[in-house]
């Protein structure tokens, strides 16, 4: 029993259906061990995790001269930058806006620099539902492609304060 | 019961004999249990149902917000409370609870006593005091920083002093656990190797302990940073060693309920696991490989990566899934053999290796169940089921 001490010569190998069971579980294992690295290359919204240190203000620096030097117009009060194509990108997260709002070409690719100023923020793109985390101190760098035309949000999804809620940004793609 | 004077003599003693009145019989089940144990037991489990009825009314409060149509709280409130139902429903309720399992399988099964009563209030009362200092400072409005708690949110130094000292007083509660198995084997109140139940509950203490580990190695630099006292920790280290207490804290609950699933798949049906090395396999299994999956919270993390996620995510090729995988074979099926006469040709009677005698059980069941025409829903069946379990009982531990 369970409760009760089991016997002396308890250890035995598997017979029977349990031997199935564990045979076939075990396969399925080696299944789904192959799909996450398949997954990885093949399903093309994942972060390589490439990441660079740096300090919170100098990434607002850069981030505004990034700005200022590719204004191409206002959103909503923000300025619109649009990064030379194969370019940098740069984009802010801090409490509570997502700074500047991006404007990118469909099929060129870029290299998106992400960070924070303050606090942890995530970054989520609506309604593709790609999620990175956006910490301050680090420079998570992704290369993206767009695949589609259109008005994307992002919005905040990691907790930052009272107003994480209103925490929205945009990417223009067209 | 016993301090560690008398535990520990200097020299060798005789097995020191349970005091008259340490233990008592229970009357269902033909159990020994240690009175200290059974005190012990009831205040954690008491005191975890209470915590999870806290997480539960500020879950309710939280579903009232959500829906528009009430919207209860107002916005800091509703991360206010948000903070404490992560916090309750997934330290507290858990870890008391934890306990409680673990001061049951160390004693009944083994009829041992437990090792240390002053052990068991420090670390009843440190996980107490811990928790209500952070629901109180939650409440305050002082640490609204979810359950979580990522740096550089910072909340007030009573909310990380809190978090320590449950993990302190449940490691005292491990310790305790594991101190009573040693005076049990030392002591030879039983004789052969554990049952299941404790094996798989000792399983549970060890991915504890790791666990524990990454709460105070977390908590500890962010609580000295929240006193102004150190520089403040990475934040990216933090998320790391956070979801070691918080992703691992959740897999202690799995093996401690995977042991209860075979504990009370005995006590409702006399079953019986079919293979005792598969069963324990997998709890090893468990042991080596189940915290490796606190990496699927970094999974879009800066800073580490692919590999490392891939292979940590995925429990090392799935091998402690594998384990979950065989649990979930193995305890209906040790409840399905019970259930099937000898000469049938389910499934689980297919891979049954048991020698005549160990049947003694099934048996007996069966001849009572027979009796009451097979009906076991009654609950005439069920009094004289119990009734055989203790008679059965009382034979095994003559």
């Amino acid at each position: 029993m369970s409760l009760a001490i089991p016997d002396r010569d308890w250890y035995k190998a598997p017979v029977g259906a349990e031997k199935l069971w564990i045979g076939l579980a075990l396969f399925w294992c080696f299944v789904m061990s192959l799909m996450m690295p398949f997954w990885h290359f093949r399903g093309k919204q994942n972060s390589r995790g490439e990441a660079y240190a740096v300090k919170p203000l100098a990434f607002l620096e850069r981030t505004e001269k990034f700005a200022a030097a590719n204004k191409v117009g206002e959103f909503n009060g923000m300025p619109v930058a649009e990064p030379a194509p194969g370019g940098d990108a740069y984009l802010i997260g801090r409490m509570w806006s997502w700074y500047p709002v991006l404007k990118l070409r469909q099929g060129e690719t870029y290299r998106l620099h992400l960070s924070a100023l303050d606090l942890q923020h995530g970054f989520s793109l609506q309604p593709l539902n790609m999620n990175f985390q956006v910490l301050p101190g680090y420079d998570h760098v992704l290369t993206i492609t767009p695949t589609s035309k259109g008005e994307f949000t992002i919005v905040c999804n990691e907790f930052c304060g009272i107003g994480h809620d209103k925490m929205i940004g945009k990417i223009l793609v067209e | 019961m016993s301090s560690i004077a008398t535990v520990f003599p200097a020299g060798a003693a005789p097995a020191p004999v349970p005091q008259p009145g340490a233990m008592r019989r229970c009357d269902t089940t033909g159990l020994q249990i240690c009175l200290g144990a059974e005190k012990f037991i009831k205040f954690n489990a008491v005191a975890a149902v209470v915590f999870l009825l806290v997480g539960g009314v500020a879950a309710i409060l939280l579903a009232l917000t959500r829906w528009q149509a009430v919207h209860l709280l107002r916005v800091d409130w509703f991360y206010r409370i948000l903070t404490l139902h992560g916090l309750n429903m997934l330290i507290f309720w858990i870890l008391f609870f934890e306990v409680a399992v673990l001061y049951f399988t160390c004693t009944v099964p083994l009829k041992a006593q437990l090792f240390s009563r002053k052990v068991a209030w420090a670390s009843f009362s440190l996980m107490l005091t811990g928790a209500l200092m952070v629901n109180t400072v939650i409440l305050q409005g002082k640490a609204d920083v979810l359950l979580t708690s990522y740096l550089p949110l910072l909340a007030h130094p009573l909310f990380y002093l809190g978090i320590i000292l449950v993990a302190v007083g449940t490691l005292t509660g491990v310790f305790n656990f594991f101190a009573t198995l040693y005076t049990a084997k030392r002591d030879r109140t039983y004789e052969g190797s554990l049952p299941l139940v404790t094996f798989g509950a000792t399983a549970a203490a060890i991915i504890a302990v790791v666990t524990l580990l990454h709460g105070a190695i977390v908590m500890i630099p962010t609580f000295t940073y929240s006193m102004g006292w150190t520089a403040q920790p990475d934040p990216m280290w933090y998320r790391m060693i956070w979801w070691g207490l918080g992703h691992q804290s959740q897999q202690v609950n799995v093996c401690a309920m995977v042991s209860i699933w075979y504990l009370i798949a005995q006590l409702t049906t006399g079953a019986k696991p079919l293979n005792e090395t598969v069963c324990r396999g997998a709890f090893v299994l468990y042991i080596l490989f189940i915290n490796l999956a606190s990496a699927h919270h970094l999974l879009v993390d800066p800073g580490v990566g692919s590999a490392w996620k891939i292979w940590n995510t995925s429990y090392a090729m799935y091998l402690a899934v594998l384990a979950s995988m065989i649990h979930g074979f193995t305890v209906p099926a040790a409840v399905e053999v019970q259930y099937a006469p000898t000469n049938s040709r389910s499934i689980a009677s297919s891979c049954s290796t048991a020698s005549p005698g160990s049947w003694r059980y099934t048996n007996t069941c069966l001849k009572y169940r027979s009796r009451a025409n097979g009906a076991l829903a009654s609950s005439a069946s069920l009094v004289r089921i119990s009734s055989c379990l203790t008679r059965a009982a009382s034979r095994t531990s003559s």
